[in-house]
């Protein structure tokens, strides 16, 4: 086959796969955001139990997020979040404020590691 | 560890593949966006090597986007002239009638030193012998002398010499070529005849060149000696 072809064919995948895991992450990173306010939310209730479980489903979440982004992003910076996302359900025992700080941290890289996919001027120079 | 291993593995492919696609011209000679692409290519291949800690994609889409780049400008530089000279540059004189431009030397940033480096690796020992030399678009240096020093041809002595193409590789270690029995328009029956007046079968066949005259070469293997 022609080579400018095979090259065009190259060129569209990866233009079309680009935007389709941008629209995937983007998919991904509104649900996880979404688990992680009620995570909050539960907490700021009082609600030790509940929020043990919106936890677990947060996790389980994180488990097939990760795997995602794993193909777009360092590896370092996904070890960040899910070491926060590991110590969340022992500073939930443990009553203590740090629990919504790290909620909030969570949230915040979560939301910068979506950013950086974006094709935003800052992002590309 | 292994992770590193088969990242490598894929990457080295990959870059096969890549070399393969932007085609022969890129392995013979560079011009000036091919040496660019292939530094380009070996270094971004390098990072996803040896730090695991980045997506192997971040290695493989900037490698296929640059060679795809490569082979489109190319393509596109096929239909116009501008776009080559502007990808490429363009051939300039550099001696005329074995006069040195300096002002072409100066802009190129040769030195005579190089010019004459150049000159000696063409055989060339005279600036006065040179008619016209040509710093090609990959830095080249293209020599033409002048017909005094030139070496006598054939037709300078006007000799009759026939045209004949060379002969081509018919069997490789027992393998035989189609293609070059094809264009020297044989035919598997005629390698047959051959290898068994010779007294061997195909397989035990080492070496086989012939041409169009059917005038062939043939090396036995050891063994079958």
């Amino acid at each position: 086959m022609n080579r400018g072809v095979v090259c065009g064919i190259i060129f569209a995948v990866i233009v079309i796969g680009a935007v389709l895991s941008l629209m995937l992450i983007d998919h991904s990173t509104e649900h996880f955001l979404e688990l992680i306010d009620s995570v909050t939310s539960a907490y700021e209730s009082g609600d030790i139990d509940r929020t043990e479980e919106e936890i677990s489903v947060l996790e389980k979440h994180w488990e097939k997020h990760y795997k995602r982004l794993s193909f777009l992003v360092p590896s370092g910076v996904l070890g960040d979040i899910s070491h926060d996302i590991a110590r969340l359900r022992y500073l939930c025992r443990s009553r203590t404020d740090d629990f919504i700080a790290e909620c909030r941290g969570i949230r915040y890289r979560i939301t910068l590691v979506r950013e950086s996919q974006l094709p935003k001027l800052l992002a590309v120079f | 560890m292994l992770v590193v291993f088969l990242r490598a593995v894929i990457l080295y492919f990959l870059i096969i593949a890549s070399v393969r696609l932007m085609g022969k011209r890129q392995i013979g000679e560079l011009q000036p966006a091919e040496l660019v692409i292939t530094i380009l290519l070996s270094n971004i291949a390098t990072l996803p090597i040896e730090d695991v800690s980045i997506p192997m994609l971040m290695g493989i889409v900037p490698i296929l986007t640059l060679v795809c780049l490569d082979v489109l400008m190319s393509q596109l530089a096929l239909h116009s002239r501008k776009l080559r000279k502007l990808f490429s540059g363009e051939p300039k004189i550099i001696i005329t009638e074995g006069k040195v431009d300096e002002k072409m030397m100066k802009s190129l940033r040769f030195t005579v030193d190089d010019l004459l480096e150049s000159l000696r690796s063409q055989q060339v020992f005279d600036i006065a012998d040179v008619q016209l030399a040509i710093v090609e678009t990959t830095g080249k240096i293209s020599v033409f002398q002048k017909q005094n020093v030139q070496p006598v041809t054939k037709e300078d002595m006007k000799l009759k010499t026939e045209c004949a193409d060379p002969p081509q590789l018919i069997i490789a270690d027992g393998e035989l070529c189609k293609a070059s029995l094809r264009s020297i328009g044989k035919d598997e029956k005629w390698v047959g005849k051959i290898t068994g007046s010779a007294g061997v079968t195909q397989q035990q066949v080492f070496i086989m060149t012939a041409d169009k005259n059917g005038q062939y070469t043939l090396i036995k293997k050891e063994n079958a000696q």
